[in-house]
């Protein structure tokens, strides 16, 4: 069930009064309530669903109990075991199909015709998010960062906690856990925290992300109809439009979560403002960020093997994030275009280079562009499309927008002049930023116009999340 | 908790009055549009009582005169045609002109797409009568084609105004130009597909067209309204027929008429398919694009439709002269 629907704003206010209403010192119930909750909206998308959630859930918790608190000989192989164990529904579910169509179409290449049977499942949603988080947990105790966790509905709770089981943030154990083990009390300024949360990621989705998607996916799906100037607008349109929507979701869960009185990491801050791909990286997908450069990067050497070594360890470490993406072609280059930019970048110590005025300003716009470029190839549905679309880039004939897109493209743009002007003045005027913030009357003035712009020019059509097909 | 649910009832409570005048500030703009797609639909909701009303999309919208028909026949007319809409509009507004007066003559111009064949969703017909769900006979309507939730969201007027500011702006200030409803296209064809292509819809266009146009698959709920519009506007003593005006040698797309001829010959209406017809179909400088005439184009069509009115539907023709009737 998406935040954005109308279906969760009628289920939500029932949970978070049932929640509450479940006196502190019962807490166990509470707990169990909350993975009641979080597996019935789970299973709203598919019950079979379920099942895969509860084996990586089952699977992870006993590989933690078994590998924990050390590192011999034994316990090593049977952290291998236990992970490949665990992220096996997500390697069978998502790229067991592009694993079988690339190894037949690389074997008929060579004259040898032979294929495996399709697979013809719908990908549990989600997958990757719980995945990664339950088998994180699992590494975490295996290198002594965490405890094992030997109560299992704590742990049932810690993978399955609905705000962020679709789309993350990928929480981890230390976060996460000692919160579900202590008594929550309402905590009047974190639940209004929480609802600001929850309006802005609204505002982000419906307002700019579904809007600016109406526009992406004209020009994305036929773009040999349009000038270079207007496949330009829908590349830069499109960068907005899977920030609006996955930090929207984000937002939301993070939202969600704090009226329970949780906190949950921020997976996002003003990445389009970063001044190198570096950079970037420490702003976009924060949660997924920490968890490749704890669990991948590190354990491959990190920057301590030499500079070969180091650049090596940053293309695989893309690589993966790619693949974590999806299984298409499209996605691994996306990732290794990063990687590629995040060792040209130290190659040259641009990363390290501090800046203001004119010259940060040129850095931030670069950075924006190349980051756009990429997700040209993201957004693609095959690298030759990729490419065509770039070729279109230099292109004079063609339509720069359709006549039915100008109204959407002026409501998308009043959202992202709000988004921009909100982002630039909390980065580079904090000051201003939260002497405004600080007066009520300002504050419930933008909140009521968030309010009225979601219902006035959103697209309220339910419609589902980028990442949630990740 | 109390605070909290205190502050959050205040806002929701600011949020509905913000709500309810925000209804009547979108009404008043309606009520001052000048032209375009509001002024088209007040007028049809409150005052439009035409003898001859064509409905359809945009291909209706852009290829009837009303001017003509109106001198040609002397009888009043109006466009009603509405781009991007099919059925689920056309009925709504075929009903709201009837219940004060029904037409004489109606003229419906098919689009498979639009008026039975599967889409992948109806917000676009929706987003144009949802303003009026205040009215029974276009709620009801519109909740047939939405989920069970929709009454809920209907209580907020900001959401049936959802995407209507710039249109309703517009209609204000600098409406499009129309001839009583009628929106034709201006300008002639930039790329005329060759001779080849054209037997096949031309490229451009083929890849235009969305996917739909070729699964054709039948929407029994869109098609359910269709034949409903047929039988009331017969049971209104409304000629009623069915119209595919002219193509630029789109022979191999749109061909799927097959239940508007089942319709046809279930209720005994006539069918003109002028979609290849003499001295227009064939003709690039008649068209702003293959799918669309221009309004030299449509002056020429209409001119040629009275000829087969005059032939084909029984309706009590009078000598040309000045009707009543807009001129937005």
């Amino acid at each position: 069930m998406p935040f954005n629907s109308l279906r969760f704003f009628l289920v939500f206010p029932v949970i978070f009064g049932v929640y509450w209403a479940i006196p502190a010192r019962c807490n166990l119930w509470r707990k169990l309530f909350l993975i009641l909750a979080s597996y019935l909206l789970y299973m709203n998308w598919n019950p079979a669903f379920a099942i895969v959630l509860l084996g990586v859930t089952l699977v992870t918790f006993w590989g933690g109990l078994v590998c924990g608190g050390g590192n011999e000989k034994g316990k090593r192989h049977l952290i291998w075991v236990f992970a490949i164990l665990g992220l096996l529904p997500l390697l069978v579910f998502k790229y067991y199909n592009f694993l079988n169509d690339n190894v037949s179409a690389g074997l008929s290449a060579l004259g040898l015709g032979f294929s495996l049977p399709g697979l013809n499942w719908a990908v549990p949603v989600g997958i990757s998010f719980f995945t990664f988080q339950a088998v994180g947990y699992m590494l975490d105790v295996y290198h002594g960062r965490v405890k094992a966790e030997r109560n299992l509905v704590d742990y049932l709770l810690f993978v399955s906690f609905f705000p962020q089981i679709t789309s993350g943030p990928i929480s981890r154990a230390d976060e996460l856990l000692p919160q579900i083990k202590r008594e929550n009390t309402f905590n009047y300024s974190q639940a209004v925290s929480g609802m600001r949360y929850l309006l802005w990621g609204m505002f982000l989705k419906v307002v700019i992300a579904d809007r600016a998607g109406i526009y992406v996916d004209t020009v994305f799906d036929s773009y040999e109809r349009f000038s270079g100037a207007g496949c330009a607008i829908a590349a830069v349109l499109y960068s907005f439009q899977i920030y609006a929507d996955f930090a929207g979701y984000s937002l939301m869960a993070i939202g969600v979560s704090k009226t329970l009185g949780f906190d949950l990491v921020e997976n996002f801050n003003r990445p389009y403002l970063a001044a190198s791909v570096s950079e970037f990286w420490k702003r976009w997908h924060i949660s997924l960020t920490r968890w490749l450069t704890r669990h991948v990067y590190i354990p491959l050497g990190g920057n301590r093997r030499g500079t070969a070594r180091t650049y090596l360890n940053i293309l695989i470490t893309f690589l993966v994030s790619g693949i974590w993406h999806g299984a298409n072609w499209t996605f691994i280059v996306w990732g290794c275009l990063h990687g590629l930019f995040l060792i040209v970048e130290r190659i040259f110590g641009w990363q390290r280079k501090d800046s203001k005025g004119l010259v940060k300003a040129s850095r931030v716009l670069v950075t924006f562009v190349v980051v756009t470029l990429a997700w040209v190839v993201f957004r693609s549905p095959s690298i030759s499309d990729a490419a065509a679309l770039f070729g279109r880039f230099a292109a004079a004939g063609g339509q720069l927008i359709t006549k039915g897109s100008v109204g959407h493209l002026i409501y998308c743009l009043s959202g992202l002049l709000f988004l921009l002007s909100y982002e630039s003045l909390k980065e580079y005027f904090p000051e201003s930023y939260n002497r405004l913030a600080n007066r009520k009357g300002i504050r419930w003035a933008t909140y009521l116009v968030l309010f009225s712009m979601i219902l006035l020019i959103g697209v309220l059509d339910g419609s589902s999340f980028i990442y949630v097909g990740f | 908790m109390w605070k909290f649910i205190r502050n959050t009832a205040l806002f929701f409570l600011l949020a509905a009055v913000i709500d309810a005048a925000s209804g009547v500030g979108f009404a008043l703009l309606r009520k001052m549009a000048r032209g375009g797609q509001t002024y088209k639909s007040e007028y049809l909701k409150d005052t439009g009582t035409p003898d001859i009303l064509i409905l359809g999309s945009s291909r209706a919208a852009r290829h009837y005169v009303p001017s003509i028909l109106e001198d040609s026949l002397g009888l009043s007319c109006y466009n009603a045609g509405e781009p991007g809409c099919g059925i689920i509009p056309a009925y709504v507004r075929y009903k709201l002109v009837a219940r004060r007066q029904p037409p004489k003559l109606l003229i419906y111009e098919v689009s498979p797409y639009f008026d039975y064949q599967v889409d992948k969703d109806y917000s676009k017909y929706l987003g144009e009568i949802r303003q009026y769900t205040d009215d029974k006979l276009v709620r009801d309507v519109f909740l047939d084609f939405t989920d069970e939730l929709e009454n809920l969201r209907l209580c907020s007027r900001m959401y049936r105004n959802n995407s209507r500011l710039l249109t309703n702006i517009r209609d204000i200030i600098a409406p499009p130009v129309s001839d009583k409803g009628c929106v034709p296209y201006f300008g002639k064809m930039k790329q005329i597909p060759d001779a080849a292509n054209r037997k096949q819809g031309g490229v451009k266009a083929a890849r235009q067209a969305p996917a739909a146009y070729k699964a054709q698959e039948i929407d029994s709920l869109k098609l359910g309204y269709l034949e409903r519009l047929v039988k009331e506007a017969l049971q209104d003593s409304v000629t009623i027929l069915f119209a595919v005006s002219p193509t630029l040698g789109m022979g191999q797309l749109y061909k799927d008429y097959s239940e508007a001829l089942r319709l046809c010959e279930k209720y005994g209406i006539p069918f003109l398919n002028n979609k290849l017809m003499k001295d227009i179909a064939g003709v690039p400088d008649y068209f702003y694009d293959p799918n669309h005439l221009n309004y030299q184009g449509a002056v020429a069509y209409t001119q040629a439709l009275v000829e087969q009115l005059r032939r084909y539907a029984p309706i009590p023709v009078q000598p040309p002269g000045p009707a009543s009737g807009p001129d937005r």
